[in-house]
């Protein structure tokens, strides 16, 4: 296969894989090594609320985004709850995770 | 060389969620961790936190608020919570958060299942007994460690496959053991996901 049709193809792939994963339910047909797999898809509508409730009794859930930047803003987030000049070492040690 | 594929959907252990809130044990894996989860919300995978996971986790990050010195249990809780409730604001078509019984949609049809099957003990124990695990010196730590399963390792393993997920995504190289059961990838190594 000439390489431009190797990359005209595999960006019309994860364009509609992309369009695929944002639909809430679906079963995703992708190509592995050649061959079509299916492959299951989840629908957590009904037990992302089920684990709530264990959690967070009748707390409103939270609504999921699609915002990008989300990952960037939660990222280290809890930081600034610790405490600074710790032993960072010392806490390795003792967490030995 | 193991690499993921734009589409695969991973199973989430718990060290990934620990990396990406706590960003200072080990600043280079909560970056990896970071990177991941980004390509999560972003729709290039998909990705599964079970009931397991959240466990280890709400236990995980107890004792880290702890061990960083806040001694107030409500105090410790509360940040807990407050991890959790981030989870749930994450893109809710790749980042799906599935309880005992989970419905799937297979060729088309709507099944529910649950997360474990009958004798998962058995060869929970089965494996452990079966992989030893290895000592290696750690140079980070200066000191030799032990790497080997954990009971709730062998589940996570059984989940992933349960939930038909391409990859156990960790950071956790005992979990290397449990690939007769799903595709182990570790996220430190270079090309897993990049």
């Amino acid at each position: 296969m000439e390489l431009r049709n190797y990359f005209a193809i595999e960006k019309l792939r994860t364009t509609i894989a992309y369009y695929l994963q944002s639909k809430p339910v679906q079963v995703i047909e992708y190509e592995r090594c050649g061959e079509i797999v299916n492959k299951a898809g989840i629908d957590d509508s009904e037990s992302r609320k089920t684990i709530w409730k264990i959690l967070f009794g009748d707390e409103p859930m939270p609504e999921g985004k699609r915002d990008i930047d989300l990952v960037e803003k939660y990222f280290g987030t809890f930081d600034s709850d610790l405490k600074k000049n710790v032993d960072l070492e010392e806490l390795l040690r003792r967490a030995n995770y | 060389m193991l690499t993921a594929r734009k589409g695969d959907k991973f199973y989430i252990d718990t060290n990934i969620l620990v990396y990406f809130f706590f960003t200072r044990w080990n600043p280079d894996f909560s970056l990896k961790a970071k990177c991941f989860l980004d390509k999560v919300q972003k729709a290039k995978y998909e990705a599964v936190v079970s009931p397991l996971t959240l466990m280890e986790f709400i236990h995980v990050s107890r004792d880290r608020f702890f061990e960083e010195g806040i001694l107030n249990t409500t105090e410790i809780n509360q940040r807990v919570k407050k991890q959790i409730e981030f989870l749930y604001t994450f893109n809710p078509n790749t980042l799906r958060i599935v309880g005992e019984e989970v419905r799937m949609v297979v060729n088309g049809k709507v099944q529910t299942r649950r997360l474990l099957r009958e004798r998962v003990l058995d060869r929970a124990l089965e494996l452990i007994e079966k992989y030893q695990g290895y000592i290696f010196y750690d140079e980070r730590l200066e000191e030799n460690r032990y790497i080997h399963l954990s009971a709730a390792d062998c589940f996570h393993a059984f989940i992933a496959k349960e939930l038909e997920c391409n990859w156990l995504a960790t950071f956790d190289r005992a979990l290397a053991d449990l690939s007769e059961i799903v595709p182990i990838l570790l996220l430190q190594d270079k090309y897993s996901v990049w």
